[in-house]
């Protein structure tokens, strides 16, 4: 099929084609009251293209994987080059792979019962009024890219998920909190994941706002994910040369205190070995002790900042070259999470944020975020906070001194980057009720 | 699209081994996309989204697949291995007749975009782009970014219904940045509808762009919001995604049919302030939100969610509806063939009342008049939400005195829209798109100015 496209690009006058292809099935059930109430199983193919044309670049995608579409597939490529004055540079080394990352699955039948057992144990938990997700899923997926220079690399891989949601209530005070695990679900530990999920929704009931003030705060190794899957931006050579980013011409300066950070691709979830342009990924560090290193390029900012280029160029099917770090990370502490609350005589521990999309400014780096947690005193936590607000800049809040805890983990998987950190504690975060 | 052969076979199949109702959605969508920076185009693409999703009903649980193979025998194939796993008695189905579901179409597009030059597109971005660099010397980056999508839906269920739709929607986006010094503020707008090329000629793209401008260049000027419980003075057109994300929510049977949420078994009951009505209406002609027929076929419908503030209705789908013994209410959306349907929001606006916004602002002694909502969250279960404001004021004494960055609004839905203690009569709606777990699909909010006696508003201001 790919050769047939390259055939037919070099007839409509394309000179270069780039193919990515994604197949991918998936199967999820959900339990509910005893039941299934949702079984989903599905089987998709997508097909998208990238083309030089004259001087330009046109992207085009199709999900009806049939050669009567290629004639409209590649046209479609021809009509968007026809809108750009400059072209994409595209992966020019012969690279072949073919890499397989298989994990053990369970049959459908033992996936159905687990998402069974789960849910109704879930729900003898304490305190839980209902079960909102009780889900097993898994899926696999063969991602291959392919170029006119000779590029053909292929990845396939596995995965299976649980995934829990419970609500919780005392009185009239409900709570919800969430738990998943990732992996060889034969291996799942179903008491720790419901207490966990149930445990966190728990201890959040009863919270009330505190005063308004500015308070030492240890911010939960969630809440510090989220924060860098909304800041890595800021690392996009893209954004860089468009003037949307504070590290324009920032490489070598010292701007986040001690603050290591890097991207280690081959960490997580799962492995990339290559992005969606076909270059191979590394790892490597993005700021190292607070000195800004390096920054994420595709192969059109490489070459349009003269710098090498490191391996993030990342696309679905559909969409176009987008800049994105593969796993994020802030390595690990050594000092436990309670050794870091001693510390606090006043202070909050903020286990949950909301609002990321919209409370936080990727320019200006300013955040003003929707918070839950618990107020430390004299070292303990002491009671549950809600309806607060917590405000500070990303770029300042590394400048402090900070302290890192020993409990690093991946954020939740969802789209192409995960993101790693540890808990850490802030000297001083403003806190608003 | 498929052949109605095809169709009875794969219905009849998904019906072989148990089930009682089954239907098929195929979806064809054909869509452009053009976004350029600094006058620039960046990128250019368009695709097919092509597939076929099939569910099936046995009381009130589904089964959902999708695939995008459109060959019969494997169609057959998916339709009977679906029905196997719900492991229930034979079924009598022998043959479906279908009707075909007619309508007057609402939303037709005068200009298809399919035939309008991609470089005619591209120039709407650099008029766009021209208007925001010349509004003020601040302005360092514009980007803008062209939509438009065609969407050929089909769904056809074991209950005869055979509906067809084309929905043809165009839409774009500017932000504009304004620099001074190492500050940067940005200011947004992104107007649709369910128009074709024609909804560019009725647009004063100068007007947008001015105004995206106008926003980011007054926010540099701006200072810290200082936080509090404070009235809060909140205008029309996107303010409206406050009363969608903290109240619309919880009147989806998605969150009433399982008995959780703010709004279960509670119509006929007062549930806001007695100032507010409003309404879920997919009707209105051309609305980035509406609709001709929902994902399930029927037709969308103009529905009262509150009266006086006294809860009136719920926006149901029909596997909900089997749930709550209730009738669809033409709710039924999905994203895509992806995602299995369920009740979602169309057009869902907060009527207008009596008051006037300069008095709302005249009568605060201490406040926040927000100008422009950015985008939020809510969690439906507790009703708790969180909202950016993108353009905000401080009143002090009745006058509006400075202009915030930063500030967040926070509180509790319910609560909030009981606080409500004035209603504008400035009506506006505005465009969005909102995400939940039947996908991202295009709604439209919208909101006269609401004046909050008392709110939460997050802020590192002193």
């Amino acid at each position: 099929m790919i050769q047939q496209l390259f055939e037919l690009a070099e007839k409509k006058r394309i000179a270069e084609l780039e193919v990515l292809t994604n197949q991918s099935s998936n199967f999820s059930v959900q339990a509910y009251e005893g039941k299934i109430e949702s079984y989903k199983k599905t089987n998709t193919a997508g097909l998208g293209v990238r083309g030089t044309y004259q001087a330009g670049t046109g992207y085009a995608y199709t999900e009806r994987l049939r050669p009567p579409e290629f004639e409209t597939l590649l046209d479609m490529v021809k009509d968007n080059a026809s809108l750009m004055k400059e072209k994409e540079p595209m992966f020019q080394k012969k690279e072949v792979g073919n890499w397989h990352d298989s994990q053990p699955d369970l049959t459908e039948k033992e996936k159905i019962t687990l998402a069974l057992e789960l849910e109704s144990q879930a729900r003898l938990a304490e305190e839980v009024s209902d079960v909102s997700y009780a889900m097993i899923s898994s899926g696999e997926s063969t991602r291959q890219i392919a170029n006119t220079h000779g590029l053909n690399k292929i990845y396939r891989s596995n995965y299976s998920m649980a995934y829990l949601s419970v609500i919780v209530k005392r009185g009239e005070e409900v709570e919800t909190d969430s738990a998943y695990y990732i992996g060889d679900l034969s291996k799942l530990d179903r008491v720790k994941l419901i207490d966990e999920a149930v445990g966190k929704a728990r201890r959040k009931l009863g919270g009330k706002p505190m005063p308004v003030g500015r308070y030492q705060a240890v911010l939960d190794r969630r809440v510090v994910c989220s924060l860098l899957g909304v800041y890595s931006g800021i690392f996009s050579a893209r954004n860089v040369l468009q003037g949307t980013s504070r590290l324009e011409g920032q490489l070598g300066e010292k701007l986040f205190g001690s603050l290591d950070l890097l991207d280690d691709p081959l960490s997580g979830h799962e492995r990339i070995l290559f992005d969606d342009e076909g270059m191979d990924t590394s790892t490597r560090y993005l700021v190292r002790d607070g000195v800004v290193e390096s920054y994420l390029h595709s192969l059109q900012t490489a070459a349009e900042m003269r710098q090498a280029p490191t391996g993030h160029g990342i696309r679905s099917y559909k969409g176009t070259v987008q800049i994105a770090p593969h796993r994020l990370q802030i390595p690990n502490g050594t000092t436990g999470l309670n050794n870091l609350f001693t510390e606090i005589t006043n202070g909050i521990y903020i286990t949950d944020v909301q609002g990321l999309h919209s409370g936080t400014n990727t320019v200006s780096g300013d955040f003003s975020l929707a918070a839950q947690g618990f107020r430390i005193e004299n070292g303990q936590i002491t009671s549950p906070v809600k309806e607060i607000t917590i405000a500070h800049n990303f770029f300042d809040m590394f400048t402090q001194p900070i302290k890192k805890a020993d409990d690093f983990d991946f954020s939740m998987p969802g789209g192409h980057s995960q993101y790693g950190a540890p808990s850490i504690l802030f000297e001083t975060i403003a806190v608003s009720s | 699209m498929l052949h109605p052969a095809t169709v009875e076979r794969v219905l009849l199949a998904a019906l072989s081994y148990g089930g009682d109702f089954a239907e098929v959605f195929v979806e064809n969508k054909i869509e452009q996309n053009i976004s350029m920076v600094k006058g620039e185009v960046e990128k250019a693409r368009s695709g097919q989204d092509f597939g076929i999703g099939i569910r099936i009903f046995h009381g009130s649980d589904y089964l959902y697949t999708y695939t995008s193979n459109e060959d019969e025998e494997h169609l057959i194939k998916t339709a009977r291995l679906l029905s196997q796993a719900a492991q229930k008695s034979e079924h009598r189905n022998k043959t479906i007749t279908f009707q075909k579901r007619s309508f007057v179409p609402r939303h037709l597009a005068q200009i298809d975009p399919r035939v309008v030059s991609i470089h005619q597109k591209r120039d709407v971005l650099a008029e766009l782009n021209h208007h925001a660099m010349a509004y003020h010397t601040a302005i360092s980056q514009v980007r803008t970014r062209y939509f438009d999508e065609t969407q050929k839906v089909l769904i056809a269920n074991s209950e005869g219904v055979w509906a067809e739709d084309i929905r043809v929607r165009t839409r774009t986006f500017i932000e504009a940045i304004a620099t001074e010094g190492n500050q940067k503020q940005r200011g947004y707008v992104a107007p649709g509808a369910q128009k074709g090329f024609e909804f560019y000629n009725e647009l004063d793209l100068r007007a947008l762009a001015e105004s995206a401008a106008d926003t980011a260049v007054r926010m540099l000027e701006a200072k810290p919001c200082p936080g509090g419980k404070m009235p809060v003075v909140i205008d029309n057109g996107f303010g409206g995604v406050i009363f969608h994300e903290a109240c619309g929510h919880g009147m989806e049977a998605t969150a009433v049919a399982k008995g959780k949420g703010p709004y279960a078994g509670k119509l006929g009951q007062t549930v806001v302030s007695a100032k507010i009505s409003a309404v879920d209406d997919g009707t209105i002609n051309n609305e980035w939100g509406s609709l001709n027929i929902d994902d399930e076929g029927t037709p969308a419908k103009r529905n009262v969610l509150i009266k006086k503030g006294i809860l009136k209705g719920y926006l149901v789908d029909k596997l909900n509806g089997r749930r709550m013994g209730m009738e669809s209410t033409g709710s039924s959306r999905r994203q895509s063939y992806r995602f299995a349907p369920t009740s979602r929001m169309t057009n869902t606006y907060i009527l207008g009342g009596a008051d006037k916004l300069e008095d709302m602002i005249a009568t605060t002694e201490y406040g926040l008049y927000a100008k422009t909502m950015g985008g939020g969250s809510v969690n439906t279960t507790t009703g708790d939400f969180n909202f950016a404001v993108l353009e905000g004021y401080m009143i002090e004494n009745g006058k509006l005195t400075y202009p915030v960055k930063g500030a967040t609004l926070i509180g509790n839905g319910r609560q909030t829209m009981y606080d409500v203690d004035m209603v504008g009569n400035n009506f506006l709606p505005g465009q969005g798109m909102c995400g939940s777990i039947s996908g991202s699909i295009p709604v439209n909010v919208g909101q006269p100015a609401l004046r909050v006696s008392q709110l939460t508003v997050g802020g590192s201001g002193q």
